[in-house]
């Protein structure tokens, strides 16, 4: 028993220690974020590596997840709920932006790029690079991380705005093909999707995408031992990225509700 | 050497890493011109030493002078103006994957310096000939470098700025007898050539022989014996000489 508290202690020890490790970073990233020289083609260069590169598992992504929506919901509204079909065209496209466009695509891109940015600053940790950035008056942080962190908040609400827009896409497809014509399902969107709703989504994307970066660098820079600390650290950026996304993802739905996003 | 100035002074410095000490109360004199090589066992701190006048490592206690300022007291921006005047090769090079020769070598001129990319690569030919190798590897990825080739860009990047300080980490591990050879020669060039101090550290005692005006022997965290190539090699202290002669019997554990 008591070995069990101890470990539960050990791991909540350390998840407080990443903790605030991360906080620590984000204050660092955001006090370098206004040093100069101001790094515009780093940033840009990771803009595209994680914004253009990464639409085509992004529509895929969108595409699939707003098509099982409608197969979902006009199976629930038709055969459950029974003759409500027309409205698959409000619950598709209120799911795909308030929730699943911004989770799925950040957790489809924290996989993607969070996992390649723990894995490069890892590498650069143990052969001695971010040493080698020091030595030669670059702050690892502002050449490294600040990148990396802009790009993150700027390229996830756009890829969430790309991915709604291809889920509720998916769903039309889907809907008028097994349920209700087109025009019965556009309709309904229109109908029920507020502007709100939209902002609300983009708003949890770009938090989502700070959380990963902040992730993702922090496992990259405190990488020790060698090839199996980059696995280690990749691994990690990638559940921690997850699990952090999925907390904050009901508290910013509760703040925004509140707020009446 | 006539004028006898110390440029970078290690003042009782120490440091552990977890349980393990590695510094104790170590004191270091590098003066100025000189080619210092510390020597001493796998683990025992060289690589500490020129983290710690790198400003890359706090100490836990102690004091670490260059050029007269105090490491440790100064804020990032006095530092990285040290930095200008002080130039690392790592043991593995350390060259930026993602970056071309060019981009390495170039790396302060172009950031720093705001240097135009005409004459940054001029200027970037210039070093790589200094190091003996040819202009037209600029455009290649260190991946596609031998290790040899990547060390001397390694010590290009080092020299780009024209620093009055070099510091090498292992400059001849893992090379090949002519590639250690010549990076031997370098050293000793650098010396001549640039005028700079320099510290080596490295556990090849042909190395030490080569490049050295003064070696220096560390053993459980302290400096047990400097002096001369020749001294060194006639030291009739036991560590001393169980070391240069790379032998198992002796006061050391083979562990």
């Amino acid at each position: 028993m008591k070995s069990y508290i101890e470990r539960f202690g050990k791991v909540l020890s350390y998840f407080i220690h990443d903790m605030g490790e991360m906080v620590f970073l984000t204050l660092r990233i955001n006090q370098q974020m206004f040093v100069k020289p101001f790094d515009g083609k780093l940033i840009l260069q990771q803009m595209v590596r994680i914004g253009v590169e990464s639409i085509p598992v992004a529509i895929t992504t969108a595409l699939f997840t707003g098509m099982v929506l409608a197969l979902q919901a006009g199976y629930t509204l038709e055969t459950k709920i029974k003759g409500v079909s027309q409205f698959i065209g409000s619950v598709v496209s209120i799911s795909m932006v308030r929730e699943l466009g911004p989770v799925l695509t950040a957790m489809v891109i924290a996989g993607r790029n969070g996992s390649a940015v723990a894995a490069e600053i890892g590498t650069m940790q143990v052969t001695e690079q971010i040493d080698a950035l020091f030595t030669l008056a670059a702050n690892p942080i502002k050449y490294l991380a600040v990148p990396r962190f802009l790009a993150f908040t700027l390229m996830l609400p756009l890829l969430t705005i790309f991915a709604d827009i291809i889920g509720w896409f998916g769903g039309l497809l889907v809907s008028s093909m097994k349920f209700t014509s087109s025009s019965v399902y556009i309709d309904s969107t229109r109908n029920s999707l507020e502007t709100g709703d939209i902002m609300g989504g983009i708003i949890k994307g770009m938090f989502f995408g700070a959380i990963m970066a902040i992730v993702a660098c922090r496992q990259g820079f405190a990488t020790t031992n060698g090839a199996e600390g980059v696995g280690k650290a990749t691994t990690n950026a990638v559940v921690f990225s997850f699990m952090l996304i999925l907390i904050s993802d009901y508290f910013l739905n509760a703040v925004l509700i509140a707020m009446h996003f | 050497m006539g004028q006898i100035v110390k440029i970078i002074q290690l003042k009782g410095v120490s440091k552990s890493f977890g349980d393990r000490r590695v510094l104790d109360s170590l004191d270091l004199d590098v003066y100025s011109g000189e080619t210092l090589v510390i020597i001493g066992r796998s683990g025992v701190g060289k690589s500490t030493i020129l983290k710690h006048i790198a400003g890359l490592l706090p100490a836990d206690q102690g004091e670490i002078w260059v050029e007269g300022l105090e490491v440790g007291r100064l804020k990032e921006r006095e530092m990285n103006e040290l930095r200008k005047k002080m130039g690392v090769v790592f043991q593995y090079a350390a060259l930026f994957d993602s970056l071309t020769v060019f981009e390495n070598v170039a790396f302060r001129l172009l950031r720093d310096f705001k240097m135009v990319e005409d004459k940054a690569r001029a200027w970037v030919k210039e070093k790589l000939e200094l190091v003996g190798l040819r202009g037209d590897l600029l455009d290649l990825k260190p991946a596609q470098l031998s290790g040899g080739m990547r060390k001397r860009v390694g010590l290009a990047r080092a020299i780009a700025v024209d620093p009055e300080i070099i510091l090498y980490d292992e400059p001849t591990s893992g090379l090949d007898p002519v590639s250690s050879e010549a990076i031997n020669d370098l050293i000793v060039d650098m010396q001549k050539k640039l005028r700079v101090t320099s510290v080596v550290v490295t556990h090849d005692m042909h190395s030490a022989y080569k490049v050295a005006n003064r070696i220096a022997m560390i053993y459980d965290g302290k400096i047990i014996g400097i002096g001369t190539p020749d001294e060194i090699k006639n030291s009739q202290d036991p560590y001393i000489r169980q070391f240069v002669t790379g032998s198992v019997e002796g006061p050391m554990p083979v562990r």
